[in-house]
């Protein structure tokens, strides 16, 4: 019993922090307390990471290095995006805030490390709850409360589908353990996969509203519009990354059987993807929302990754460079989209934070020691998410691309199509640069209109700012160290565990875990004449 | 080996950059610092010059994992120099110092950020031909593109923003599938020979022993092509050239004429012709045609200009032309032509920018109309710009016609002297299109010269000081001004008097990279022979074997009065020499870096 | 083919159906309420199939999921119940279709026709919870039929 609840600790302990704040929130109001609470509390659960060097587990949790990279990320996107958050919503309800935040990290946490589906669905769950709670918390506004319930029903539908994939899953194999899933589908005796190409066409439904995925996509400008810019940047990363960590799982690992029809589709989505996000941004105005589109594209170059690493089949070469391209990939944009988040909401008319391309106008030339930093941090956020050597964004873009240039597989014509993916990725890359620019442009080329006001209290999201830069240009000149994690958290545990001694007193009944083939093919066998 | 020039050349990258990291912010200070960066760095480079050696081998050659082992990309950190990209380095050097001279006055807002992205911008052009790794190149290919993007968006003309984001997203549509082919390269290399590098020497030899295959070629070249051909620019893809041109300031233009769009050029000598030779031999004949209607076209369009910017943008779009037609003429002759030329035209073109410069400085105008007579009013300036536009159509005695000749040359060769096979015809029509160029070049330069500075004199209402009176004489050119033309014209007479000096050092390079190419074109040119077994597969006109060809021409030694004690010595490639006859001998890229001579 | 594969397709054809009416129900009414018992409705086709699958192939995993489903459905429901409130409280319906200040520039917003409801009621002041700890304010005279406050 002990080994698996020891390598949730620091999910844990981000739990036990969030509801102390919830709790306490009650009595003390003060602000700094709490954001100071859960920077301990993301510290002691980094601790607790670096002590927990605990190696693969066996049973539906699993450290491998998967696991690991997420977990780091997703503390540190958390601790910047609670730094990003200091003036939550004003009225008070800190606590909620801080503490749904700690959730929604958690749940990321729980997802990465999870390979069975009660606990993938489980910490799926943990993202979206408290985002509904988040999303409500940022602003007031008859806008922010519609974004909020757009992305609330639209992502409970998004639940349902996951789950009704899961049951396809479940049905067809008889567990909820990703690894013997993978394992039945694989074997010969699995005959029809009928059932399991339901299940990948509903979990890629389900998984796509969370990446944003056209054409799953439709909220996210709006309710990157209608929130602030601290949500929008957690909605941005937070969710695009429990939903890749997801994909990677099922879709990649334990539907390996049914990867000849999975590629194909994540190759469309990943067209779809973006040219449609980049083609829309080209007309925005309201910056969140052209930022949303641009979040849209850039989970169509993951996408890329993604298929490179389904199309080769899990355990070759390309497959792990492909997987270790979608690594690199979301760290560089969620460096870069946080900071641009995070410099946007240092700036304000009044109580509004700035709303469209236009109020930043000639923003380095307005004088002050903040703003030109804010204009040239936001400069260089747009260069590195266009993807311009030498930022980081352009590390992520070479490895989707040398990855779907490498792919050579079992299938004829297989590389003839992954050309042709590079080649439109590329176009899009410069399509994109286009609205990039026009931010850029708009910044630098024009003398000031007004002077938009550095808004009180964001101090941390400052700091985010220029940590963010920082480390963008640092990845940029240096990305061998960032190479080599994305390539170790390409490692993924995909065996199915070892019959465990004390199996019987955990989810899985021992009788399942050793159920021969030959039933699970009648159970197959049903669902091609369903 | 030679670590002292090792140093050198890691300094002339660097200094750039810590002069950009620390330039402090007054305007004063700040261009100042500039001048002693861009100095600093000429002096580095210039010593790099003078002990390059020629032949073949690699010069300061820094070769450092960058991506480390933990990435297990063999990225590396490598730069160097050989006979193609020191000339190179050396222009950039030169024409820095020449743009922060030109900005002296003429930038007076937001000084400090303007001199640091100058700055920035050479290191990242000096890097550009110094890398010898391919993820390297690139990196500094796209990253030149940052800083001239903020200069001419920031401190441009009238219409700057349009003209900075068309020039952006023109170069960076192209060389986005540049990239994509480069990517290929790697992974083809790596799939024929199961070696993972990045190195550009080192790719060149194995893609040397295991070539890609022709299809593949093809489609690995037009990518390249995409992003080369924009930024040279060739014919059909320059429209954002003259735009850029004309709303950059000063600095801007000379960068851009003088440098940056040698880097397209410089892409297809270093990559499309030695890693890609069957494919450079089939679109060589489309290139010639694209090249020579870039010629012509460029042209006419500068002579119907009333501005005096616009005129010289259309004439870099013309000699941008002549380069490439050297180049893909792929013979030694016209590489090195080719080469030469791109020099010349970033001098000669650089000066004739910053003279612009000058004179809107003085007058606020452009326009060719408003303006005449001026040698009367700023003689030295005058002599300048007559020198510079002779240089730049070629007179004997100045570098010009010494680039143009050679690579004339080398395209008759190609017409008349080499196999073409079923396109020989088409290279004889190219030749003396490009012919006509030259002659079109000498009528747009001089009627603009005559126009602006010859004949009743004819200046604009105002001057750069609102008060004066019309009749107020302007001044002419200040020290700081002739320091930044002088330099160049030191160059213009050197290469014009005595070439040799610098075709020597390019040599052996230059032959180690269009063997390829030509082994490639005559391998096409005999597969379309067969009806004239009789004919030669490949001839040269100048002095082979005692002229068989003819046109035994003296001039060779005029080009390289040492030739005969170079051949001897062992050097390759003079080009009065029969070519080697075993392959072997032909020194390849790779090679040159190992051997000693 | 027996007892227990007939009984399980069975079961999984009224899961699919349960699953199918809740999608085409979220998709095609406008009643917040009711579109959020349309998913509930669809995660109930899910769970049926589930427990369905559990019990063909005798394992607990299925069950186990269903009853984290219901959790969460829970979970969802209440956070569901919290926003359409405070919708309503700003728009004084429950309908979507009046939701659509979030679009694209110069775009118009869809125009549905209206519902054909019963004429809006008075608006009504709702009860408000008071933040914790504080003593809430009790109106007199709901001291008449509740003593104990």
């Amino acid at each position: 019993m002990s080994a698996p609840v020891v390598v949730l600790a620091p999910e844990i302990i981000l739990v036990v922090v969030a509801a102390t704040i919830y709790v306490a929130g009650a009595f003390a109001r003060s602000r700094d307390v709490w954001v100071w609470l859960a920077l301990g509390g993301f510290l002691s659960a980094a601790v607790a990471m670096v002590m927990l060097s605990v190696g693969a587990v066996g049973g539906p949790i699993s450290v491998d290095g998967m696991a690991i990279y997420v977990r780091w990320l997703a503390l540190g996107l958390g601790a910047l995006l609670l730094l990003t958050s200091s003036r939550p919503s004003g009225q008070g309800s800190t606590p909620e805030y801080v503490g749904s935040l700690l959730l929604t990290v958690a749940g990321v946490m729980l997802a990465a490390a999870s390979r069975e589906l009660v606990l993938l669905f489980m910490g799926l769950e943990l993202v979206s709850i408290p985002t509904y709670i988040l999303l409500y918390l940022g602003r007031r506004d008859a806008a922010s409360q519609e974004a909020a319930t757009k992305y609330f029903f639209l992502s409970i539908l998004a639940s349902a589908m996951l789950l009704y994939g899961f049951s396809f899953l479940y049905g067809a194999t008889g567990s909820t353990h990703l690894a013997v899933i993978g394992q039945r589908l694989a074997s010969p005796e699995a005959g029809s996969l009928w059932l399991a190409r339901a299940a990948m066409v509903l979990v890629l439904a389900g998984l796509g509203f969370k990446i944003a995925a056209v054409p799953f996509h439709f909220y996210a400008p709006d309710v990157y519009q209608g929130t602030t810019h601290a949500n929008a940047a957690l909605l941005s990363v937070v969710p695009k990354l429990a939903g890749f960590v997801a994909l990677v799982r099922v879709v990649d690992v334990a539907l390996e059987g049914a990867r000849d029809d999975a590629w194909p589709i994540v190759l469309i989505l990943a067209v779809a993807t973006m040219t449609v996000g980049n083609a829309m941004a080209l007309w925005q105005q309201n910056l969140r929302r052209l930022l949303a589109y641009s979040s849209i594209a850039h989970a169509g170059y993951m996408l890329i990754a993604l298929a490179v690493s389904m199309a080769t089949g899990f355990g070759t070469t390309t497959a792990w460079e492909g997987m270790a391209a979608l690594w690199l990939y979301l760290l560089v944009y969620a460096v870069a989209t946080v900071g641009t988040f995070a410099a946007l909401s240092c700036l304000g008319r009044g109580a509004e934070s700035v709303q469209s391309v236009e109020e930043l106008t000639g923003l380095p030339w307005t004088g002050g020691r903040v703003r030109p930093v804010l204009a040239w941090t936001i400069g260089l956020f747009m260069f590195s998410l266009a993807g311009i050597p030498p930022l980081a964004g352009f590390w992520g873009k070479l490895a989707v691309f040398a990855s779907a240039l490498s792919v050579e597989g079992p299938v004829e014509g297989i590389r003839g199509w992954f050309i042709v993916l590079a080649v439109v990725g590329v176009l899009n890359a410069a399509v994109a640069a286009a609205y990039y620019l026009r931010i850029i442009g708009v910044m630098f080329f024009r003398r000031p209109l007004g002077v938009p006001r550095v808004r009180e209290g964001t101090g941390g999201a400052l700091a985010v700012a220029i940590f963010s830069a920082v480390l963008a240009v640092a990845i940029g000149l240096g990305p061998g160290i960032w190479f080599r994690d994305a390539r170790r958290a390409a490692i993924i545990e995909a065996e199915a565990p070892r019959p465990l001694p004390m199996a019987a007193g955990g989810v899985q009944t021992a009788d399942a875990g050793l159920r021969p083939g030959g039933e699970v093919g009648q159970g197959v066998g049903f669902g091609s004449g369903l | 080996m030679t670590d002292p020039l090792r140093i050198l050349l890691l300094g002339a990258l660097a200094v750039p950059a810590i002069g950009a990291a620390v330039g402090p912010g007054r305007r004063e200070w700040i261009r100042a610092a500039a001048l002693v960066t861009t100095c600093v760095t000429l002096a580095l480079v210039t010593v790099l010059v003078i002990c390059f050696p020629g032949g073949a081998r690699e010069l300061a050659v820094t070769d450092v994992p960058w991506f480390g082992a933990a990435g297990g990309i063999d990225i590396r950190f490598s730069v160097g120099l050989d006979g193609l990209s020191v000339w190179l380095v050396g222009l950039t050097a030169l024409l820095m110092v020449v743009a922060v001279l030109v900005s002296w006055e003429a930038i007076q807002e937001q000084a400090s950020a303007y001199y640091r992205l100058l700055l920035l911008l050479e290191t990242g052009m000096l890097g550009v031909f110094a890398a010898r790794d391919i993820i390297l190149f690139y990196v500094f290919f796209e990253f030149t593109l940052i800083p001239l993007f903020f200069l001419i968006g920031i401190w441009g003309s009238e219409q700057r923003r349009y003209a900075a984001v068309k020039f952006f997203l023109f170069t960076l549509a192209g060389s986005v599938l540049t990239f994509l082919s480069l990517v290929a390269i790697v992974v083809l290399n790596y799939e024929a020979t199961g070696v993972l590098t990045f190195s550009i020497p080192r790719i060149t030899a194995s893609l040397a022993a295991h070539p890609i295959p022709e299809a593949a070629q093809l489609a690995i070249f037009l990518g390249l092509f995409a992003g080369f051909a924009i930024k040279v620019p060739l014919f059909p893809l320059h429209t954002w050239l003259p735009l850029a041109h004309v709303q950059a300031p000063t600095a801007g233009s000379v960068i851009l004429a003088g440098v940056l769009l040698k880097v397209g050029t410089y892409g297809f000598v270093r990559f499309s012709l030695p890693l890609l030779p069957e494919a450079t031999a089939i679109c060589m004949p489309w290139l010639l045609w694209l090249s020579v209607a870039g010629i012509i076209y460029g042209a006419l369009v500068a002579l119907a200009q009333q501005d005096i910017k616009r005129l010289i943008a259309y004439s870099s779009v013309s000699h941008l032309g002549f380069c490439m037609l050297g180049v893909f003429a792929l013979n030694r002759l016209g590489m090195q032509g080719g080469v030469l030329q791109m020099i010349n035209h970033g001098l000669s073109t650089g000066g004739l920018f910053a003279m612009v410069g000058m004179l809107y400085e003085r007058y606020h105008t452009r326009k060719i109309r408003d303006l005449g007579g001026l040698a009367h009013r700023t003689p030295v300036l005058a002599f300048f710009f007559v020198l510079f536009t002779l240089s730049s159509i070629g007179l004997p005695g100045l570098n010009g016609f010494a680039g143009e000749f050679l690579l004339l040359i080398g395209m008759f060769q190609r017409g008349w002297a080499e196999a073409g096979g079923r396109w020989a015809p088409h290279y004889q029509v190219i030749s003396v299109l490009a012919l006509t160029g030259v002659v079109l070049g000498a009528w747009y330069m001089l009627w603009l010269v005559q126009r602006v500075f010859f004949g009743p004199l004819r200046e604009p209402g105002h001057h750069e000081d609102k008060g004066s009176q019309p009749e107020q004489a302007v001044r002419d050119l200040a020290a700081r001004e002739v320091i930044a033309l002088a330099l160049p014209s030191v160059f213009i007479f050197w290469i014009g008097i005595h070439p040799a000096f610098f075709l020597n050092k390019m040599d052996a390079t230059l032959s180690g990279i269009t063997d390829r190419g030509m082994a490639a074109v005559d391998a096409r040119g005999m597969a379309g022979q067969e009806e004239f077994p009789q004919q030669a597969p490949r001839r040269s006109i100048v002095g082979e074997s005692g002229g068989e060809a003819g046109l035994p021409l003296q001039t060779t030694g005029w080009m390289d009065p040492s030739g005969a004690a170079f051949a001897a010595a062992g050097g390759h490639g003079h080009f009065g020499r029969v070519w080697p006859e075993a392959p072997s001998d032909r020194p390849t890229f790779l090679a040159t870096t190992r051997t000693d001579p | 083919m027996n007892a227990e594969v007939a009984l399980l397709h069975n079961y999984l054809i009224v899961g699919a159906l349960l699953f199918g009416i809740g999608l085409v129900g979220f998709l095609s009414r406008r009643n917040l309420i009711v579109m959020f018992l349309a998913v509930e409705m669809m995660l109930q086709g899910v769970s049926l199939s589930l427990v369905a699958w559990g019990r063909y192939y005798n394992d607990f995993g299925g069950q186990m999921l269903v009853l984290f489903i219901i959790a969460v459905a829970a979970c969802e429901a209440a956070i569901a119940l919290a926003l359409i409130v405070m919708l309503y409280r700003r728009r004084n319906s429950l309908d979507v279709v009046l939701w659509h200040e979030l679009r694209e520039d110069n775009q118009p917003p869809v125009e549905e026709p209206p519902l054909s409801q019963l004429p809006p009621e008075a608006k009504v002041e709702w009860p408000r919870l008071v933040p914790a700890g504080r003593q809430p304010e009790i109106p007199p005279e709901e001291t008449d039929y509740r003593h104990h406050v």
